[in-house]
């Protein structure tokens, strides 16, 4: 009896501990990591969800329903294929408030082209103009001027002191409107002034932050002749305007704080232009200024290849064709382009296998550039390992878009087959990581996809 | 690059650059109410009422939290309705329509200190 007491006692004290030891095996995890408290956005993360999300009590849009993240926060006929009727850039397919004079759909829908009245609101039927969207990378080097901040493709699209800040206030009044009445508080409100500070640190955080120093050790044949013929100013003449293939002027030649500069290239004259041949109203641009002075300012380089189409009115498709552009007589015949004449002696005059050559080394700098990106947005993904999938998701978007884009500017241009392998293998890597749920094999794949990015730009460019 | 090439493109960056003054975007900014000016508004605007008007002169007087002021209005001087408070649409304006009394915001022009770029007056 003692014994059977003593067994059942035993068999007790078993049990009290193995339901100690179940609940330590459920509770312990638990105190060992406790959940991570989600950190405090960043004046740049809040920006972010105001670019992405917020629409301003306007139309439905938001700043990126034309500067998409997936598409080089600018916007293609091809991205636009994609989208549904409901997508809130058609909104003037949609809204009968909007149906007359706020959009031309035919002209957005094939050419990406988005209507704008930076001349005034007073004759909405016919002072307009049909502009590109012009992407929002690299904008921490390429908006400073000596003479202010340049926003835009004429370089003043923005109200009040015409900084980048400002832009999203002239943005809500011209594209996120209810009523072509643009009443504040009715058809939208305008942004605060903590989410203009937020929305221009997102900007500002996007894609490049320093110009790249040419020459780079290019190891393709092609792209490295284009880069001397790019850098030669008796013969392609680009580094004077485009310095270090960014946007701002040469300051040897433009003075140290010159910046990003204005022109009048001739662009509005080249004949048979897509929108214009589409037989619908297309007024001519007449750019900086009211009313404008025929000027341009200079785009960035480094990030064109993959931002096509080119020039403020999506004129030219490829970049081989824009860099034939500079041979052309619209080009020759510009104000910008007699000057060069004057001071050089000669038009620039580039054969076929030049302008090529050109066009490579912009593709090779633009994939050096996907590459770089998609690192950086990758390392994002690894240091959040224990944020949530929600927070990471968007990122693995970009950074697949950027490879995607390295690969498409490769292929498109024929070059450097074996690093288009290593992007394709990197691009794999990133797709295992958009879909898994398991945060530790996201990382690793993350750290692959670095690894083939590595192999990629090695067979591109020497250290 | 030859010396001969530098030189030339140098002349022709002096010839051809105005270096316009970086130029904020002016048909927006009619559709800003009065004060939200981004970037302006309380730093480089007045905010204030017109005391007098002289039409000879093409300017008028305007009184300021802190100070009073005579402000010219040139050919280019944008003139603007701002309706916003009666939520209707803001109109353009003439020299006329700057009266005695009426709430106004100046953004003077940088390239002529003594005249406005833009006026924006309350309206109903």
């Amino acid at each position: 009896m003692i014994g059977a007491v003593g067994k059942y006692s035993t068999v007790r004290q078993h049990s009290k501990t193995t339901f100690a030891v179940i609940l330590l095996t459920f509770l312990l995890p638990a105190c060992k990591m406790p959940p991570k408290p989600t950190p405090e956005p960043t004046l740049v993360e809040i920006g972010e969800q105001i670019f992405l999300n917020e629409t301003f009590a306007g139309n439905g849009r938001t700043c990126g329903t034309c500067h998409r993240p997936t598409d080089n926060f600018g916007l293609t006929p091809s991205f636009i294929a994609t989208l549904g009727d409901d997508d809130p850039l058609f909104v003037a397919e949609t809204n009968p408030d909007l149906a007359n004079n706020f959009e031309n759909p035919v002209l957005m829908r094939e050419f990406a082209l988005i209507l704008e009245n930076q001349d005034g609101f007073g004759d909405l039927a016919n002072n307009f103009n049909m502009r590109g969207v012009p992407h929002t990378l690299a904008m921490r080097t390429s908006i400073d001027s000596a003479a202010g901040p340049r926003t835009g493709w004429s370089g003043d699209g923005a109200p009040g002191d015409g900084s980048l800040r400002s832009f999203a206030t002239g943005a809500v009044i011209q594209h996120f409107t209810k009523t072509t009445n643009r009443i504040p508080g009715v058809d939208f409100r305008l942004p605060t002034d903590d989410e203009l500070d937020a929305l221009e640190a997102f900007q500002l955080s996007l894609g490049r932050q320093a110009e790249i120093s040419l020459p780079l050790p290019l190891k393709g044949i092609v792209a490295a002749r284009g880069q001397e013929i790019f850098l030669d100013n008796t013969l392609g003449k680009c580094n004077a305007c485009h310095f270090n293939a960014g946007a701002n002027g040469n300051p040897a030649i433009f003075g140290p704080n010159a910046g990003n500069l204005n022109f009048n290239t001739g662009v509005e004259n080249l004949p048979d232009q897509p929108a214009v041949l589409s037989g619908g109203k297309v007024p001519p641009d007449d750019g900086f200024g009211t009313p404008g002075n025929g000027e341009f300012n200079t785009p960035t380089l480094v990030e064109a290849a993959d931002t096509g189409p080119f020039f403020h009115n999506n004129s030219v498709e490829t970049i081989e064709g824009s860099v034939a552009f500079y041979n052309g007589d619209a080009f020759t015949n510009s104000p910008a382009g007699q000057l060069l004449i004057g001071a050089t002696g000669s038009a620039i005059n580039l054969d076929a296998t030049q302008v090529v050559a050109v066009a490579a080394f912009l593709r090779v700098i633009n994939a050096l550039e996907n590459i770089r990106s998609s690192n950086e947005l990758l390392e994002r993904v690894i240091a959040a390992e224990d944020r949530a999938e929600r927070f990471v998701t968007p990122i693995l978007a970009r950074a697949r878009s950027e490879t995607r884009d390295a690969l498409d500017v490769l292929r498109g241009g024929g070059l450097h087959p074996q690093s288009v392998a290593r992007l394709m293998a990197a691009l794999d890597f990133i797709e295992q990581a958009q879909s898994t749920t398991k945060a530790k094999r996201r990382t690793g794949y993350a750290r692959d996809a670095i690894a083939e990015h590595g192999r990629a730009r090695n067979d591109l460019s020497g250290p | 690059m030859n010396g001969k090439s530098i030189l030339g493109i140098m002349l022709a960056a002096l010839l051809c650059l105005n270096f316009a003054v970086g130029q904020a975007q002016q048909t927006t900014e009619k559709f800003i109410p009065i004060g939200m000016s981004p970037g302006v508004s309380g730093k480089s605007s007045y905010l204030g009422s017109i005391t007098s008007v002289d039409p000879a002169a093409k300017s008028f007087s305007m009184q300021t939290d802190s100070d009073s002021k005579i402000i010219g209005v040139a050919p280019t001087t944008r003139i603007w309705l701002d309706r916003s408070k009666s939520r209707k649409p803001n109109l353009d304006g003439e020299f006329g329509a700057l009266e005695a009394g009426s709430r106004v915001e100046i953004m003077m022009d940088p390239s002529a200190p003594t005249k406005a770029a833009w006026i924006k007056i309350e309206a109903d």
